[in-house]
Protein backbone atom coordinates (compact mmCIF):
# COMPACT_ATOMS: atom_id res chain seq x y z
CA UNK A 1 0.00 0.00 0.00
CA UNK A 2 2.79 2.56 1.15
CA UNK A 3 4.28 1.27 -1.95
CA UNK A 4 2.04 2.65 -4.35
CA UNK A 5 1.31 5.33 -2.23
CA UNK A 6 4.87 6.61 -3.04
CA UNK A 7 4.76 6.02 -6.70
CA UNK A 8 1.88 7.89 -7.11
CA UNK A 9 3.17 10.44 -5.36
CA UNK A 10 6.16 10.44 -7.27
CA UNK A 11 4.35 10.79 -10.29
CA UNK A 12 2.74 13.44 -9.21
CA UNK A 13 5.34 15.10 -8.33
CA UNK A 14 7.39 14.16 -11.69
CA UNK A 15 3.82 15.72 -13.73
CA UNK A 16 3.75 19.03 -11.73
CA UNK A 17 7.39 19.46 -12.15
CA UNK A 18 7.20 19.47 -15.95
CA UNK A 19 4.45 20.98 -15.98
CA UNK A 20 5.24 24.33 -14.15
CA UNK A 21 8.59 23.93 -16.47
CA UNK A 22 6.49 24.45 -19.65
CA UNK A 23 4.60 27.23 -18.52
CA UNK A 24 8.24 29.04 -16.48
CA UNK A 25 8.68 31.42 -19.37
CA UNK A 26 12.37 31.48 -20.16
CA UNK A 27 13.31 34.98 -19.02
CA UNK A 28 14.56 36.85 -22.44
CA UNK A 29 15.64 40.15 -22.87
CA UNK A 30 16.03 42.40 -26.47
CA UNK A 31 16.72 45.73 -27.90
CA UNK A 32 13.98 47.80 -29.87
CA UNK A 33 15.52 47.70 -33.20
CA UNK A 34 17.53 45.90 -35.41
CA UNK A 35 20.36 48.16 -35.43
CA UNK A 36 21.31 51.69 -34.39
CA UNK A 37 23.73 54.38 -35.44
CA UNK A 38 26.98 54.94 -33.74
CA UNK A 39 25.81 58.50 -32.38
CA UNK A 40 26.65 60.46 -29.59
CA UNK A 41 22.86 61.05 -28.66
CA UNK A 42 21.77 57.25 -28.96
CA UNK A 43 18.60 56.08 -26.86
CA UNK A 44 18.02 52.53 -27.18
CA UNK A 45 14.84 50.90 -25.90
CA UNK A 46 15.36 47.59 -23.97
CA UNK A 47 12.99 44.96 -22.54
CA UNK A 48 12.72 42.11 -21.35
CA UNK A 49 10.09 39.20 -20.33
CA UNK A 50 9.91 36.23 -18.09
CA UNK A 51 11.53 37.43 -14.96
CA UNK A 52 10.67 37.07 -11.57
CA UNK A 53 8.33 40.20 -10.27
CA UNK A 54 10.57 42.72 -8.68
CA UNK A 55 13.63 41.34 -8.64
CA UNK A 56 16.93 43.57 -8.95
CA UNK A 57 17.99 43.14 -12.10
CA UNK A 58 21.80 44.37 -13.73
CA UNK A 59 22.05 44.57 -16.93
CA UNK A 60 26.18 44.39 -18.60
CA UNK A 61 27.58 44.83 -21.45
CA UNK A 62 30.74 43.17 -22.75
CA UNK A 63 33.21 46.90 -23.46
CA UNK A 64 34.97 47.06 -26.87
CA UNK A 65 38.31 47.83 -24.87
CA UNK A 66 39.93 45.35 -22.46
CA UNK A 67 37.53 42.71 -22.27
CA UNK A 68 35.82 44.88 -19.06
CA UNK A 69 32.26 44.20 -18.43
CA UNK A 70 30.07 47.82 -17.55
CA UNK A 71 27.08 47.78 -15.66
CA UNK A 72 25.11 49.98 -17.50
CA UNK A 73 22.62 50.70 -14.79
CA UNK A 74 23.50 54.62 -13.93
CA UNK A 75 22.64 55.30 -17.44
CA UNK A 76 18.97 53.82 -17.73
CA UNK A 77 16.15 55.74 -17.17
CA UNK A 78 14.04 54.34 -15.66
CA UNK A 79 15.35 51.58 -13.16
CA UNK A 80 14.13 48.23 -14.54
CA UNK A 81 12.19 46.29 -12.65
CA UNK A 82 10.27 43.28 -13.67
CA UNK A 83 6.41 43.79 -13.22
CA UNK A 84 3.89 41.48 -11.55
CA UNK A 85 3.98 39.71 -15.25
CA UNK A 86 7.95 39.74 -15.28
CA UNK A 87 7.83 42.27 -17.65
CA UNK A 88 10.43 45.16 -17.90
CA UNK A 89 11.21 48.07 -20.11
CA UNK A 90 13.74 50.98 -19.92
CA UNK A 91 15.80 53.43 -22.36
CA UNK A 92 19.66 53.30 -22.17
CA UNK A 93 21.60 56.60 -23.09
CA UNK A 94 24.37 54.87 -24.54
CA UNK A 95 25.82 58.10 -26.11
CA UNK A 96 28.69 57.89 -23.54
CA UNK A 97 29.72 54.44 -24.49
CA UNK A 98 29.64 55.37 -28.41
CA UNK A 99 31.72 58.78 -27.66
CA UNK A 100 34.11 56.69 -26.15
CA UNK A 101 34.37 53.89 -28.36
CA UNK A 102 33.08 51.50 -25.58
CA UNK A 103 30.95 50.24 -27.71
CA UNK A 104 31.64 48.60 -31.31
CA UNK A 105 30.39 48.51 -34.72
CA UNK A 106 28.72 45.33 -35.26
CA UNK A 107 27.02 43.15 -32.77
CA UNK A 108 27.66 43.97 -28.82
CA UNK A 109 26.82 40.70 -26.11
CA UNK A 110 24.76 42.53 -23.18
CA UNK A 111 23.42 40.20 -20.05
CA UNK A 112 20.66 40.65 -17.79
CA UNK A 113 22.15 39.45 -14.73
CA UNK A 114 20.33 39.02 -10.53
CA UNK A 115 22.21 41.30 -8.31
CA UNK A 116 25.01 39.03 -7.76
CA UNK A 117 25.81 39.34 -11.88
CA UNK A 118 24.31 36.03 -12.61
CA UNK A 119 23.26 35.39 -15.65
CA UNK A 120 19.48 35.18 -16.62
CA UNK A 121 19.44 36.26 -20.39
CA UNK A 122 21.96 37.28 -23.36
CA UNK A 123 20.99 39.50 -26.40
CA UNK A 124 22.73 41.94 -28.65
CA UNK A 125 22.77 45.37 -29.53
CA UNK A 126 24.06 45.85 -33.23
CA UNK A 127 25.75 49.56 -34.63
CA UNK A 128 26.16 50.57 -37.46
CA UNK A 129 28.13 53.83 -38.66
CA UNK B 1 9.37 -0.83 4.45
CA UNK B 2 7.65 2.01 6.36
CA UNK B 3 10.73 3.02 8.69
CA UNK B 4 12.63 3.01 5.10
CA UNK B 5 10.25 5.39 3.55
CA UNK B 6 10.41 7.78 6.12
CA UNK B 7 14.14 7.64 6.66
CA UNK B 8 14.37 8.27 2.92
CA UNK B 9 12.03 11.79 3.61
CA UNK B 10 14.39 12.48 6.11
CA UNK B 11 17.70 12.44 4.57
CA UNK B 12 16.05 14.39 1.43
CA UNK B 13 14.31 16.97 4.15
CA UNK B 14 17.87 17.47 5.44
CA UNK B 15 19.92 17.39 1.88
CA UNK B 16 17.39 20.02 1.00
CA UNK B 17 18.09 21.94 3.78
CA UNK B 18 21.40 21.89 3.61
CA UNK B 19 21.33 22.90 -0.26
CA UNK B 20 18.84 25.86 0.38
CA UNK B 21 21.06 26.99 3.36
CA UNK B 22 24.41 27.09 0.98
CA UNK B 23 22.42 28.78 -1.61
CA UNK B 24 21.09 31.50 0.59
CA UNK B 25 24.80 32.04 2.14
CA UNK B 26 26.68 34.63 0.86
CA UNK B 27 29.50 35.22 2.96
CA UNK B 28 32.93 34.05 1.84
CA UNK B 29 35.43 31.68 3.58
CA UNK B 30 37.34 33.83 5.49
CA UNK B 31 39.84 31.62 6.61
CA UNK B 32 41.10 31.18 2.93
CA UNK B 33 39.14 34.07 0.27
CA UNK B 34 38.25 32.14 -2.96
CA UNK B 35 35.97 34.02 -5.15
CA UNK B 36 35.47 31.31 -7.86
CA UNK B 37 32.25 31.55 -9.67
CA UNK B 38 31.24 34.91 -7.88
CA UNK B 39 31.84 38.84 -9.75
CA UNK B 40 33.55 41.53 -8.07
CA UNK B 41 32.18 45.05 -8.24
CA UNK B 42 34.70 47.96 -8.69
CA UNK B 43 32.13 51.17 -8.34
CA UNK B 44 34.01 53.89 -10.01
CA UNK B 45 32.20 57.24 -9.38
CA UNK B 46 32.67 59.00 -12.71
CA UNK B 47 31.23 58.37 -16.03
CA UNK B 48 32.35 55.88 -18.03
CA UNK B 49 35.31 56.09 -20.56
CA UNK B 50 37.30 58.91 -18.04
CA UNK B 51 40.41 58.85 -16.33
CA UNK B 52 39.40 57.01 -13.20
CA UNK B 53 37.55 54.77 -15.45
CA UNK B 54 40.16 54.20 -17.63
CA UNK B 55 42.57 53.44 -14.42
CA UNK B 56 39.85 51.10 -13.27
CA UNK B 57 39.26 49.41 -16.47
CA UNK B 58 43.15 48.46 -16.90
CA UNK B 59 43.50 47.88 -13.59
CA UNK B 60 41.18 45.18 -13.44
CA UNK B 61 41.74 43.64 -16.70
CA UNK B 62 45.19 42.40 -15.00
CA UNK B 63 43.95 42.43 -11.11
CA UNK B 64 41.21 39.87 -11.76
CA UNK B 65 44.16 37.16 -13.03
CA UNK B 66 45.33 37.10 -9.35
CA UNK B 67 42.30 37.16 -7.14
CA UNK B 68 41.91 33.84 -5.83
CA UNK B 69 39.46 32.05 -8.03
CA UNK B 70 39.80 34.57 -10.34
CA UNK B 71 36.56 35.80 -10.38
CA UNK B 72 34.72 37.61 -12.76
CA UNK B 73 35.32 41.90 -12.29
CA UNK B 74 32.25 44.32 -13.33
CA UNK B 75 33.03 47.86 -13.49
CA UNK B 76 29.89 49.84 -11.91
CA UNK B 77 29.80 53.99 -12.69
CA UNK B 78 28.28 55.51 -10.45
CA UNK B 79 28.33 59.31 -11.89
CA UNK B 80 27.18 62.61 -9.94
CA UNK B 81 28.34 64.99 -6.82
CA UNK B 82 31.90 65.23 -7.76
CA UNK B 83 32.23 61.49 -7.57
CA UNK B 84 30.19 61.55 -3.80
CA UNK B 85 27.65 59.67 -5.10
CA UNK B 86 29.70 56.87 -6.19
CA UNK B 87 31.63 56.66 -3.11
CA UNK B 88 29.42 57.29 -0.82
CA UNK B 89 28.00 53.67 -2.36
CA UNK B 90 31.53 52.03 -2.59
CA UNK B 91 32.06 53.14 1.03
CA UNK B 92 28.57 51.76 2.59
CA UNK B 93 28.78 48.15 0.31
CA UNK B 94 28.72 45.05 2.01
CA UNK B 95 32.41 44.04 3.26
CA UNK B 96 32.62 40.76 1.74
CA UNK B 97 35.02 41.45 -0.52
CA UNK B 98 32.99 41.78 -4.03
CA UNK B 99 32.40 45.25 -3.63
CA UNK B 100 35.71 48.22 -4.47
CA UNK B 101 35.67 51.73 -4.63
CA UNK B 102 37.90 53.31 -6.94
CA UNK B 103 38.47 57.00 -6.52
CA UNK B 104 40.16 60.01 -7.60
CA UNK B 105 41.84 63.27 -6.77
CA UNK B 106 37.96 64.69 -6.39
CA UNK B 107 36.90 61.68 -4.07
CA UNK B 108 40.16 62.41 -1.78
CA UNK B 109 39.68 66.36 -2.17
CA UNK B 110 35.69 66.20 -0.89
CA UNK B 111 36.39 63.76 1.59
CA UNK B 112 39.19 65.99 3.33
CA UNK B 113 36.87 69.29 3.01
CA UNK B 114 33.61 66.89 4.69
CA UNK B 115 31.85 68.69 1.90
CA UNK B 116 27.74 68.63 2.10
CA UNK B 117 26.73 64.56 1.32
CA UNK B 118 30.04 63.58 2.25
CA UNK B 119 29.20 60.48 4.10
CA UNK B 120 32.61 58.31 3.27
CA UNK B 121 35.40 58.40 5.04
CA UNK B 122 38.43 57.12 2.64
CA UNK B 123 41.21 57.00 6.14
CA UNK B 124 39.01 54.20 7.67
CA UNK B 125 38.79 52.27 4.08
CA UNK B 126 41.63 49.68 2.99
CA UNK B 127 43.35 50.93 0.02
CA UNK B 128 45.03 47.90 -2.41
CA UNK B 129 46.50 49.96 -5.05
CA UNK B 130 47.04 53.47 -5.83
CA UNK B 131 49.12 54.67 -8.98
CA UNK B 132 50.06 58.70 -8.83
CA UNK B 133 48.07 60.82 -11.44
CA UNK B 134 49.50 64.42 -10.89
CA UNK B 135 48.17 67.58 -13.20
CA UNK B 136 49.86 69.82 -15.47
CA UNK B 137 48.48 73.68 -16.36
CA UNK B 138 49.32 75.28 -19.26
CA UNK B 139 48.49 78.83 -21.37
CA UNK B 140 48.94 80.53 -24.62
CA UNK B 141 52.10 81.71 -25.84
CA UNK B 142 50.35 85.07 -26.37
CA UNK B 143 50.45 85.24 -22.66
CA UNK B 144 53.48 83.88 -20.92
CA UNK B 145 57.08 82.48 -22.75
CA UNK B 146 58.33 80.99 -19.56
CA UNK B 147 56.85 79.68 -16.50
CA UNK B 148 57.83 82.60 -14.45
CA UNK B 149 56.20 85.21 -16.39
CA UNK B 150 53.07 84.02 -14.93
CA UNK B 151 54.33 86.82 -11.96
CA UNK B 152 54.11 89.79 -14.56
CA UNK B 153 50.91 89.44 -16.44
CA UNK B 154 47.26 90.10 -15.27
CA UNK B 155 45.72 88.32 -18.71
CA UNK B 156 45.75 85.12 -16.79
CA UNK B 157 42.46 83.13 -17.20
CA UNK B 158 41.34 80.17 -15.88
CA UNK B 159 38.30 77.75 -15.84
CA UNK B 160 37.40 74.87 -14.24
CA UNK B 161 34.39 72.53 -12.50
CA UNK B 162 34.51 73.89 -9.00
CA UNK B 163 37.46 75.61 -6.47
CA UNK B 164 37.12 72.51 -4.38
CA UNK B 165 37.53 70.10 -7.29
CA UNK B 166 40.06 67.94 -8.49
CA UNK B 167 41.93 70.34 -11.03
CA UNK B 168 40.26 73.50 -9.85
CA UNK B 169 41.68 73.03 -5.91
CA UNK B 170 45.25 72.50 -7.02
CA UNK B 171 44.72 76.09 -8.94
CA UNK B 172 43.44 77.71 -6.05
CA UNK B 173 46.15 76.41 -4.14
CA UNK B 174 49.08 77.06 -6.48
CA UNK B 175 47.37 80.80 -6.82
CA UNK B 176 47.68 81.19 -2.92
CA UNK B 177 51.17 79.88 -2.38
CA UNK B 178 52.75 81.82 -5.73
CA UNK B 179 50.74 84.90 -5.19
CA UNK B 180 49.73 85.57 -9.45
CA UNK B 181 46.70 86.91 -10.28
CA UNK B 182 44.02 85.19 -12.68
CA UNK B 183 40.10 85.61 -13.54
CA UNK B 184 38.49 82.48 -12.91
CA UNK B 185 35.48 80.65 -14.21
CA UNK B 186 33.66 78.17 -12.28
CA UNK B 187 30.86 75.61 -13.13
CA UNK B 188 32.37 73.86 -16.29
CA UNK B 189 30.25 70.49 -16.50
CA UNK B 190 33.14 68.71 -16.32
CA UNK B 191 37.23 68.42 -17.49
CA UNK B 192 36.60 67.84 -21.05
CA UNK B 193 34.33 71.30 -21.11
CA UNK B 194 36.82 73.16 -19.69
CA UNK B 195 39.54 71.52 -22.30
CA UNK B 196 37.00 72.75 -24.86
CA UNK B 197 36.59 76.66 -23.23
CA UNK B 198 40.65 76.54 -23.52
CA UNK B 199 40.47 75.34 -27.29
CA UNK B 200 37.65 78.26 -28.06
CA UNK B 201 39.71 80.67 -26.22
CA UNK B 202 37.30 81.61 -23.85
CA UNK B 203 39.88 80.78 -21.08
CA UNK B 204 43.63 80.84 -21.65
CA UNK B 205 44.68 78.70 -18.84
CA UNK B 206 44.26 74.65 -19.29
CA UNK B 207 45.01 71.88 -16.37
CA UNK B 208 45.02 68.15 -16.69
CA UNK B 209 45.99 65.15 -15.27
CA UNK B 210 49.37 64.42 -16.57
CA UNK B 211 47.94 60.91 -17.95
CA UNK B 212 45.55 63.38 -20.42
CA UNK B 213 47.76 65.48 -21.06
CA UNK B 214 50.54 63.18 -22.05
CA UNK B 215 47.21 61.82 -24.69
CA UNK B 216 45.45 64.92 -25.70
CA UNK B 217 48.16 67.87 -25.50
CA UNK B 218 51.83 66.68 -26.45
CA UNK B 219 51.07 67.43 -29.47
CA UNK B 220 50.04 71.40 -28.99
CA UNK B 221 53.14 71.39 -27.12
CA UNK B 222 55.63 69.97 -29.89
CA UNK B 223 53.93 72.71 -32.03
CA UNK B 224 54.75 75.77 -29.41
CA UNK B 225 50.78 76.76 -29.41
CA UNK B 226 50.86 75.83 -25.61
CA UNK B 227 53.68 76.63 -22.59
CA UNK B 228 53.51 74.72 -19.19
CA UNK B 229 52.75 76.83 -16.28
CA UNK B 230 53.32 74.50 -13.39
CA UNK B 231 52.77 70.88 -12.28
CA UNK B 232 51.85 69.57 -8.97
CA UNK B 233 54.00 67.04 -8.83
CA UNK B 234 53.74 64.05 -6.29
CA UNK B 235 54.90 63.00 -3.07
CA UNK B 236 57.96 60.93 -3.00
CA UNK B 237 58.30 58.04 0.22
CA UNK B 238 59.36 60.87 2.44
CA UNK B 239 56.78 63.14 1.65
CA UNK B 240 58.96 65.60 -0.46
CA UNK B 241 57.09 66.96 -3.29
CA UNK B 242 58.66 65.73 -7.01
CA UNK B 243 58.06 66.14 -10.45
CA UNK B 244 56.23 63.33 -12.06
CA UNK B 245 58.35 60.91 -14.13
CA UNK B 246 56.04 61.63 -17.11
CA UNK B 247 56.59 65.36 -16.88
CA UNK B 248 60.29 65.87 -16.52
CA UNK B 249 60.55 69.40 -17.88
CA UNK B 250 57.65 70.73 -16.03
CA UNK B 251 58.54 72.62 -12.71
CA UNK B 252 56.31 71.94 -9.70
CA UNK B 253 54.47 75.00 -7.87
CA UNK B 254 57.32 74.48 -5.35
CA UNK B 255 59.81 74.52 -7.69
CA UNK B 256 58.11 77.70 -9.16
CA UNK B 257 57.88 79.49 -5.41
CA UNK B 258 61.92 78.96 -4.84
CA UNK B 259 62.39 80.52 -8.53
CA UNK B 260 60.53 83.40 -7.68
CA UNK B 261 61.39 83.90 -4.34
CA UNK B 262 64.92 82.53 -3.79
CA UNK B 263 63.80 80.35 -0.75
CA UNK B 264 61.82 77.01 0.22
CA UNK B 265 57.88 77.69 0.22
CA UNK B 266 56.04 77.11 3.60
CA UNK B 267 52.98 77.85 5.98
CA UNK B 268 49.61 77.12 5.68
CA UNK B 269 49.14 78.07 1.93
CA UNK B 270 52.37 75.39 1.29
CA UNK B 271 50.83 73.18 3.49
CA UNK B 272 47.34 72.91 1.75
CA UNK B 273 49.40 72.48 -1.54
CA UNK B 274 51.14 69.52 -0.14
CA UNK B 275 48.21 68.08 1.03
CA UNK B 276 46.40 68.83 -2.72
CA UNK B 277 49.64 67.06 -4.03
CA UNK B 278 48.76 64.05 -1.79
CA UNK B 279 45.51 63.85 -3.33
CA UNK B 280 47.14 63.05 -6.39
CA UNK B 281 49.84 61.00 -5.30
CA UNK B 282 47.20 58.57 -3.79
CA UNK B 283 44.14 59.95 -5.46
CA UNK B 284 43.12 57.01 -7.96
CA UNK B 285 43.03 53.99 -5.53
CA UNK B 286 40.73 51.13 -5.10
CA UNK B 287 39.69 50.55 -1.35
CA UNK B 288 38.02 47.82 0.03
CA UNK B 289 35.16 48.87 2.49
CA UNK B 290 36.17 49.85 6.34
CA UNK B 291 35.05 46.55 7.95
CA UNK B 292 36.08 43.73 5.13
CA UNK B 293 37.87 40.93 7.04
CA UNK B 294 41.80 40.84 7.45
CA UNK B 295 42.37 37.59 5.23
CA UNK B 296 39.93 39.25 2.76
CA UNK B 297 42.18 42.21 2.54
CA UNK B 298 45.54 40.03 2.69
CA UNK B 299 44.09 37.80 0.08
CA UNK B 300 43.56 41.37 -2.25
CA UNK B 301 46.93 42.70 -1.24
CA UNK B 302 48.53 39.60 -2.29
CA UNK B 303 47.06 40.15 -6.01
CA UNK B 304 47.82 43.62 -6.25
CA UNK B 305 51.62 42.55 -5.16
CA UNK B 306 51.34 39.68 -7.96
CA UNK B 307 49.88 42.37 -10.28
CA UNK B 308 52.71 44.51 -10.14
CA UNK B 309 55.24 43.22 -11.31
CA UNK B 310 53.80 41.07 -14.46
CA UNK B 311 54.67 42.09 -17.29
CA UNK B 312 51.61 42.31 -19.13
CA UNK B 313 50.72 44.98 -16.85
CA UNK B 314 53.42 46.68 -16.53
CA UNK B 315 53.27 47.30 -19.71
CA UNK B 316 49.63 48.53 -20.18
CA UNK B 317 50.33 50.74 -17.11
CA UNK B 318 53.82 52.20 -19.05
CA UNK B 319 51.10 53.60 -21.70
CA UNK B 320 48.87 54.62 -18.91
CA UNK B 321 51.34 56.99 -17.12
CA UNK B 322 55.22 56.24 -18.04
CA UNK B 323 57.60 55.65 -15.65
CA UNK B 324 54.71 56.35 -12.68
CA UNK B 325 55.53 54.28 -9.35
CA UNK B 326 53.01 51.58 -8.11
CA UNK B 327 51.73 51.87 -4.52
CA UNK B 328 50.43 48.87 -2.65
CA UNK B 329 50.69 47.22 0.91
CA UNK B 330 52.08 47.90 3.71
CA UNK B 331 53.45 51.41 2.87
CA UNK B 332 50.35 52.41 1.19
CA UNK B 333 48.30 51.17 4.24
CA UNK B 334 50.97 54.04 6.51
CA UNK B 335 50.87 56.60 3.79
CA UNK B 336 47.52 56.91 2.37
CA UNK B 337 45.71 57.83 5.52
CA UNK B 338 47.78 60.91 6.28
CA UNK B 339 46.97 61.86 2.62
CA UNK B 340 43.15 61.72 2.59
CA UNK B 341 42.60 63.74 5.76
CA UNK B 342 43.62 67.26 6.79
CA UNK B 343 44.50 68.57 10.18
CA UNK B 344 41.99 71.01 11.66
CA UNK B 345 43.45 73.59 12.17
CA UNK B 346 44.48 73.34 8.13
CA UNK B 347 40.79 72.40 7.53
CA UNK B 348 39.88 75.63 8.88
CA UNK B 349 42.18 77.62 7.22
CA UNK B 350 41.39 76.17 3.42
CA UNK B 351 37.59 76.67 4.46
CA UNK B 352 38.06 80.27 5.04
CA UNK B 353 40.14 80.76 2.44
CA UNK B 354 37.00 79.08 0.16
CA UNK B 355 34.39 81.22 1.75
CA UNK B 356 36.41 84.33 1.26
CA UNK B 357 37.95 84.02 -2.06
CA UNK B 358 35.70 81.99 -3.64
CA UNK B 359 32.60 81.95 -2.23
CA UNK B 360 32.31 78.56 -1.76
CA UNK B 361 30.37 77.47 1.12
CA UNK B 362 31.36 74.15 1.99
CA UNK B 363 29.10 72.85 4.56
Amino acid sequence: MLRKSVTLLCLIMAFMLTLSSANAAEPKAAADQASYKLDKKIKIGLSGEGFAAGQEIRILIMAAKDGAEYDIGYALDPEPVPDDAGKWATTWDAGRFVGKKLVKEGANQLQVTDADYNALAEFTVTFEK
Amino acid sequence: MHKRAIGFLSALCIAGTAFMCSAVSSTPAIANPNFKGKAVKFIVPFSPGGGTDTFARITTKHMRQFIPGKPKTVIRNAPGGGSVIGANMGYKAKPNGLTLLVTSGSTVMENILRSKGVEYYLETMHPIYSAPSGLIYWTSPEVIKEPLDIFDTDQLIFGHISPTGGTGSLFVWAKELLGFTSKDIWGYEGGSAARGAFHQGEVNIGGESTIGFNSSMLSYLDKKEIVPMFQSGILDENGNVIREPAAPDVPTVAELYEMKYGKKPSGQAYEAYKLIVGTRTYGKAMLLPTETPAEVVAAYDQAVTEMIVDKGFLADAEKMNPGAPHFSGASLKKSYPQSVAAPPELLEFMKKVYREKYNATLE
